[in-house]
């Protein structure tokens, strides 16, 4: 299928990831978010977005030639206001691993929605929305603890049903090196500048290995985000990512 | 043999004085480059360069006096003079050195930074900081006026910063009557808190009966929020509240006081109604007395209202 023709199917079906190009109107529906994209004249496009039917984002687009928009599965820790960079899945039925055991399993987490205008050399978010309600927590302490995107899910050993818009998917390989049995509640996880892969609604996330050993004489958590291969495309946003982190505050 | 300010110097002396002050220069240097690479990440632009002359011209200073003593010039006139007009100059400059000093501790201790939202307790200024200097701190306060704070009275004053820690607390409190169901009243306003993304679910909010006051039972609500909403999302969970117990018909209740004047001699319980009547004759103001002179209260009030109508000079129209 070539990119023209994908273009139309989408255009049609309305509601799919991918990047467009805007030769004529374009109108895709996110939840309660309709979209609309237009070419005002030779070199100025414009970008609009309602939200319940008022207007809540607009912007003029310039360009010298035609232009695409990216509406990508982004990092969700934008709306309403970026706080943290972490994500933070609270398990609804807790993982007790045996010790020197280890688990593959699949979870689902937030996503946002997010605009990008990608040129040769730069790649912006021009806007983003969450179509699902945001929540955040707070891990650790006040002082020194961090605000994570907070999320309730369950875990899944076949690769689960999502709510499209609103949820990625994402594996996680448990391993526990330790001799005791420890039961695992919540990972909290880095994200920001993280790409996602997608395929027409469905968004899913890179792996993570989540890492439980003893350094000095402590169990200490070790989140590590590795690349996946998952069927479809790669946002490839080119934004800076540090996939490690240490769950200090438990989990 | 030459001679400097009348006094006989040998060349190899002047040599060597040269010699001491060329490595007194050198150390300078060698000593602000030390100094600046240990501590000079952590100053400001302006703190920097203060202290980069005050170590440089202070090394210079001492290998001049080395580098002249050792060609025998006697300058003990000369120090003593400098020791009072330093003691004088230490005097005068207290003030700014005191400042200079704090300043420096304050970037050591770095209680604030600059765009931080802070409170100055002791002098009652809050505002954000818009920059530190050597001798100062600069503010904007909220209603954006500038205040420039001396750092030696910055240094020693309590500070409230709003924005040290990436969470902070917003806490309301709202009365609800007596007569309401203070259990119904806590579900709505956790679902009106559950719905707001601002508001954490870890720490988890709070919501309960705090006290049971005079005119109210008073409802606390303790929320976890980012620092940089602790305010907008205070403003906005006051308005909330009040539209929430407005639609949902919980009264919120004014401060108010039942009066109990205890009982007849028959037994009975009335408690006292003032009603504020306009009495246009004579007649009627003997019928009202007569009428509400059952309770000491009432008996009281009329007979001002009595005293009152024959002071005046018109009889009918007093109230």
């Amino acid at each position: 299928m070539s990119s023209d023709d994908m273009t139309e199917k989408v255009i049609e079906e309305s509601d799919h990831y991918g990047e467009y190009t805007i030769e004529q109107k374009v109108e895709k529906h996110f939840g309660p978010n309709k979209l609309v994209m237009f070419r005002v004249d030779h070199n100025k496009y414009e970008y609009q977005r309602f939200q319940n039917g008022n207007l809540v984002v607009e912007k003029i687009l310039a360009s010298d030639r035609s232009l695409a928009l990216g509406i990508f599965p982004i990092a969700p820790i934008n709306t309403p206001s970026k706080y943290g960079s972490h994500s933070m899945l609270k398990l609804l039925t807790p993982l007790v691993l045996d010790p020197k055991s280890h688990i593959d399993a699949y979870l689902t987490m937030p996503i946002e929605i997010g605009v990008v205008r990608s040129s040769e050399t730069d790649v912006q978010i021009i806007d983003a929305f969450s179509v699902g309600q945001p929540k955040y927590a707070l891990y650790g302490t006040p002082e020194l603890g961090i605000i994570c995107r907070y999320y309730e899910t369950s875990i899944h050993a076949e690769i689960p049903k999502i709510v499209p818009h609103i949820e990625a998917i994402l594996r996680v390989h448990y391993h526990n090196y330790t001799d005791k049995i420890n039961t695992v509640n919540r990972i909290v996880f880095p994200i920001e500048g993280a790409d996602f892969y997608y395929r027409k609604n469905e968004a899913y996330y890179n792996d993570i290995e989540l890492i439980i050993n003893h350094k000095l004489m402590q169990t200490v958590t070790e989140i590590d985000v590795v690349n996946a291969e998952w069927v479809g495309k790669r946002t490839n946003l080119k934004q800076k990512f540090d996939g490690k982190y240490v769950m200090e505050w438990g989990f | 043999m030459i001679s400097v300010l009348g006094t006989e110097i040998d060349l190899l002396q002047l040599l060597i004085s040269i010699g001491i002050f060329t490595v007194g220069v050198v150390i300078a240097r060698i000593i602000r480059m030390t100094v600046l690479r240990l501590v000079g990440k952590h100053l400001p632009t302006q703190t920097e360069i203060v202290v980069k002359r005050i170590v440089y011209w202070g090394i210079i200073g001492v290998a001049t006096l080395s580098a002249v003593s050792n060609m025998g010039i006697d300058f003990t006139g000369v120090l003593l003079a400098g020791g009072i007009f330093g003691i004088v100059i230490g005097f005068a400059t207290q003030s700014i050195v005191a400042n200079l000093i704090s300043g420096l501790f304050l970037h050591i201790d770095r209680p604030v930074k600059v765009g931080d939202p802070i409170e100055v307790v002791d002098m009652n200024v809050a505002g954000v900081v818009v920059e530190t200097t050597a001798f100062s701190t600069r503010l904007r306060r909220f209603d954006g006026v500038f205040i420039r704070i001396p750092n030696e009275k910055f240094f020693t004053s309590q500070l409230r910063n709003f924005s040290t820690h990436v969470a902070r607390r917003v806490e309301v409190t709202v009365g609800i009557a007596y007569k309401e169901d203070a259990t119904t009243t806590i579900q709505l306003i956790k679902e009106m808190v559950d719905k707001d993304p601002k508001v954490f679910v870890e720490p988890a909010p709070s919501i309960i009966v705090w006290e049971l006051a005079d005119s109210s039972v008073n409802i606390n609500i303790r929320i976890w929020v980012a620092s940089q909403e602790w305010f907008p999302v205070r403003l906005e969970i006051m308005q909330q509240l009040k539209e929430l117990l407005d639609n949902s018909g919980i009264e919120i209740p004014f401060p108010h006081q039942t009066i109990w004047f205890g009982e007849s001699k028959e037994g009975t319980k009335d408690t006292l109604s003032i009603a504020v009547k306009e009495v246009q004759t004579e007649n009627e103001m003997k019928t009202a007395i007569t009428t509400t002179k059952k309770t000491k209260g009432d008996v009281s009030t009329i007979r001002n209202y009595k005293e009152a109508t024959e002071s005046s000079s018109d009889d009918s129209d007093v109230f």
